[in-house]
């Protein structure tokens, strides 16, 4: 097997012809240009019969394990594992969801309203009356409520935030952010329960 | 028949390698036939040491076998396998310096008479693969591919994955550093 010597006229001739680096870089690969051994063929293929048959593909690049040098491809191959893992989760129970939409889909053409309804109703009175207590000391112990709730001045959405939220999150709400207007307008919510 | 024309150069590497993934192991036999000398001699060229260097062929060959369904066919397969056969070398030598040398390597070339001159010689030799070693990739792939492989830079180009330019400013700044650190290797 031949040599191909160095052409410094490879790099776009930028590199200096009697480059050191070159020149000892080409001395040395005429030194270490021993032949290989007579038996490294049968040592591979005996090493080899040992080993299935490689896969193709995908599969054998996900298979495969990568080098150490190469933490780009470990980072990706362990990536693309992952996602298909994600993908698989989230197909998995998205049929899930589906099937159960489908079977109350057709299964549920009796729906029962009025128990949820008059669950759902039955706590707001209770529940408007909490917030006061929790809103008041803070800021208007001197302070009429309606007084304090005039400055936000978004009266129509408060009212139906609270309506639609009986639940004792509304509470919650309530006290983390200080909106007093809402006291006011939570004894309007009585109004629903004629419906 | 088959196996005279697997020998013939021209040969498309991708039917030599589909005939191995089609479960015949011979094939591949031609392949390491082909390859053996080249990569022999860029472990060699890198190791120092003829049994390490055959050592590490041989794996570099069994590495390749296992991860034959991934060579894409975009490239010649002597690349491919270089490219295999250069890191594992270099793999290999970062152990061996991890470990304390109590066997140093005496030199590549031909015994000399004189054997201060022998000793010589092989500290240069020892210089430029410590040097070549030492260097960051990607610097230190192309110059052991160019020099060591004995790849064209086209070849380097297509079995990296890299455009041709960029190849070439990496040999350039590859030699760049390595003069620097040879010179650095003389003076001391």
């Amino acid at each position: 097997m031949s040599r191909s010597p160095f052409d410094p006229s490879e790099v776009d001739g930028s590199l200096d012809p009697r480059d050191p680096a070159v020149e000892e870089l080409e001395r040395y690969a005429t030194i270490a240009s021993d032949q290989a051994p007579g038996n490294l063929a049968d040592r591979v293929m005996s090493a080899v019969a040992a080993e299935p048959t490689p896969r193709r593909g995908l599969m054998a690049w996900l298979v495969t394990p990568p080098s150490a040098g190469r933490p780009f491809a470990r980072f990706a191959r362990v990536t693309v594992l992952g996602a298909t893992l994600v993908l698989a989760v989230a197909g998995a129970l998205y049929a899930g969801e589906l099937a159960r939409l489908v079977r109350d889909f057709s299964v549920g053409s009796t729906p029962p309203p009025s128990p949820s309804i008059t669950e759902s109703f039955e706590p707001s009175p209770s529940e408007s009356i909490s917030p006061s207590p929790s809103v008041s000391p803070v800021e208007s112990e001197s302070e009429s409520p309606e007084q304090s709730g005039e400055p936000s001045g978004v009266p129509t959405t408060t009212p139906r935030s609270s309506t639609s939220q009986p639940s004792p999150t509304g509470s919650e709400d309530e006290s983390k952010s200080p909106s007093p207007s809402q006291t006011p307008e939570e004894t309007d919510t009585p109004e629903p329960t004629p419906t | 028949m088959a196996r005279v024309a697997w020998h013939d150069a021209r040969v498309d590497d991708r039917s030599l390698v589909d005939t191995v993934l089609d479960g015949d192991r011979d094939a591949f036999r031609i392949l390491v036939e082909r390859e053996q000398v080249a990569v022999y001699r860029a472990c060699l060229r890198i190791l120092g040491r003829p049994h390490d260097a055959e050592d590490v062929a041989q794996e570099s060959f069994v590495m390749a076998y296992r991860a034959l369904g991934s060579y894409r066919g975009d490239g010649p397969l002597g690349g491919w396998l270089m490219r295999i056969a250069t890191r594992h070398a270099f793999r290999r030598l970062g152990q061996r310096r991890d470990v304390a040398e109590l066997n140093p390597e005496m030199g590549l070339s031909a015994p000399a008479s004189d054997p201060l001159t022998a000793l010589l010689s092989g500290e240069r030799e020892r210089a430029v693969r410590l040097a070549v070693a030492g260097l960051r990739e990607p610097y230190r792939e192309v110059v052991a591919l160019r020099f060591f492989g004995e790849l064209s830079l086209d070849a380097i180009a297509t079995a990296t994955g890299r455009p041709p330019n960029t190849v070439k400013t990496h040999l350039r700044r590859g030699l760049e550093r390595l003069r620097a650190d040879l010179g650095r290797e003389v003076a001391a």
